[in-house]
This record gives C-alpha cells, sequence and structure tokens, in this order.
C-alpha cells in the first residue's frame, strides 16, 4: 500500500516512515503542502496522511485541492495534528478528511487504521 | 515593543544560566523505544534532525522575542512543540505549549523563563537521545 505522508516536521515524517515502512508500507514523503499535493497527484497513493497544521494553514488546502481534482477526489485522506482547533478539525473533516488524528500518533494503531481503511 | 539589547541578556542570563536541569528524565525512553523498536539508526537520524530544528526554534522565539512579535514567537513554539511530542518529550513539548499559548510579549519575565526553561530542558532531550544512541550501539555490537 502506498501512503504520502505530508509533514513539515521531518523528525515526524522519519519516525512514522520507519513505522510504515516496517509494516510493509511504500512510503513518499512531503515536506509542505505543495510537495504533497505534487505528490499525491503524480503517485496516487492509497492514503494521504497530512499534517493540517503546516505553516499557513496550508494542510486545509492540500485537502481543498486534492478533492478538488477528479485524479485524486477519492483518495482517502487522514489528518494529524498536535493542536488544530476545533475549527480546523471541523474543516479538515469537512472538506473530505476521513479522521482527525492526534500528534504524536502511535505507529502499531496507525498501521491498523490503516490497513482498514485499504481493506 | 522593542527591548534593549541589554535588558533581553540580562534577563536571559538571570534566567538560563541559573536554570538547574530537571531532575527527572526528559524523555519517555520507554514509549520512544517502542516507537523506534530498537532501530539506532532510527534514532541516530532523530537526533541529528531535531538538533537543528531545536537550535533554529529557540533562535527564533529568543528574536520574536527581542522584536516583541508573539505570533512569531508562537508559530516557532508551536513547531518544535510537535517535534517534541513526536520524540516522547513530554515536559518539554508543555514548556513549548505554555510558550505558544502566552500570546503576548507583555510578561516579559515570563516569557524569558520560559524560553530558558525550554533551552534546558531541550538541552536534556539532546543528551538523553545521544546516551539512548549510545546504549544502543554498544547493545548492537555486543561484547568484545
Amino acid at each position: 500500500m502506498k501512503v504520502v505522508i505530508a509533514d513539515d516536521d521531518k523528525v515526524v515524517i522519519r519516525l512514522l516512515s520507519a513505522g510504515l515502512r516496517r509494516s510493509g508500507f511504500e512510503v513518499i514523503p512531503a515536506y509542505d503542502a505543495m510537495q504533497a499535493i505534487m505528490a499525491t497527484m503524480r503517485h496516487l497513493p492509497d492514503i494521504l496522511l497530512l499534517d493540517i497544521n503546516m505553516p499557513g494553514g496550508t494542510g486545509i488546502e492540500v485537502i481543498r485541492r486534492v478533492k478538488a481534482s477528479s485524479k485524486t477526489t477519492l483518495t482517502p485522506i487522514l489528518a494529524m495534528t498536535a493542536t488544530a482547533t476545533a475549527l480546523e478539525r471541523d474543516m479538515a473533516l469537512e472538506l473530505g478528511a476521513m479522521d482527525c488524528l492526534e500528534k504524536p500518533l502511535d505507529i502499531d494503531e496507525l498501521v491498523l487504521r490503516l490497513n482498514a481503511i485499504a481493506a | 515593543m522593542d527591548l534593549e539589547a541589554t535588558e533581553l541578556e540580562t534577563l536571559r542570563q538571570v534566567f538560563l544560566d541559573d536554570a538547574p536541569p530537571d531532575p527527572s528524565p526528559a524523555l519517555d525512553e520507554e514509549a520512544l523505544s517502542r516507537a523506534v523498536r530498537g532501530d539506532v539508526e532510527l534514532v541516530g537520524d532523530l537526533l541529528a534532525l531535531f538538533r537543528p530544528e531545536a537550535a533554529a526554534a529557540l533562535d527564533r522565539i529568543e528574536q520574536a522575542l527581542s522584536d516583541g512579535d508573539p505570533s512569531g514567537a508562537a508559530a516557532a513554539a508551536h513547531a518544535i512543540k510537535g517535534t517534541l511530542a513526536s520524540l516522547h518529550a513530554r515536559t518539554a513539548a508543555g514548556t513549548a505549549g505554555e510558550l505558544e499559548e502566552m500570546g503576548t510579549v507583555s510578561d516579559l519575565d515570563r516569557w524569558v523563563a520560559l524560553h530558558a526553561r525550554l533551552r534546558v530542558q531541550i538541552r536534556q532531550v539532546l543528551g538523553e537521545l545521544e546516551e539512548l544512541v549510545g546504549r544502543m550501539e554498544s547493545r548492537t555490537e555486543g561484547p568484545t
């Protein structure tokens, strides 16, 4: 299963990538909003795991763009955040994210979640 | 509000130079070890990624403090808070969270104190990460 992980925090990407690769996932990292959109359009991942608190509120913009494209509108998006406001969470869900996960993510729970989405 | 450099430096020295390290562990080593599954290379990478990020965040907070820019300080604190939480450094993440939530530079003493505390805690996190890498490496190498 192919996963794009979008986060401006390199530590988070390194940790999650290692955990997911150990569990057999193919991981494509994206370090900002533009990379997240490009990687999703180009690789058509099974899931986009997206930090919605990237600088400038750009995570929300990524959801909007991904859902607006016919190529990626069906791509499941799991939002993640350390401190999103209720408004940001609601917006992420309203725009089409499946859920909004609290950071730090437990890798075992994340793997279960991703496998359930893919099933 | 622009602070005179000397005033800021004086406050920093008062809080920073005398700030004792917290005696309790800065890292939840058990949680981090579980997350990395004993992968010493991964912990080494995390340390290498975290070191410059932490230094840059502390500098950005300090710069924002001297520029009287609370939103800049909050943004920098927010960024490093997420990183610290992911490393299971909860105490330091909490301090970064307090800085993020200050939202004003009116209480200068508190700003400077929190920044100094965060600097000390981050130094502890780095030290404990280095120790963890060392211990994992020696376990990997085994007895000679």
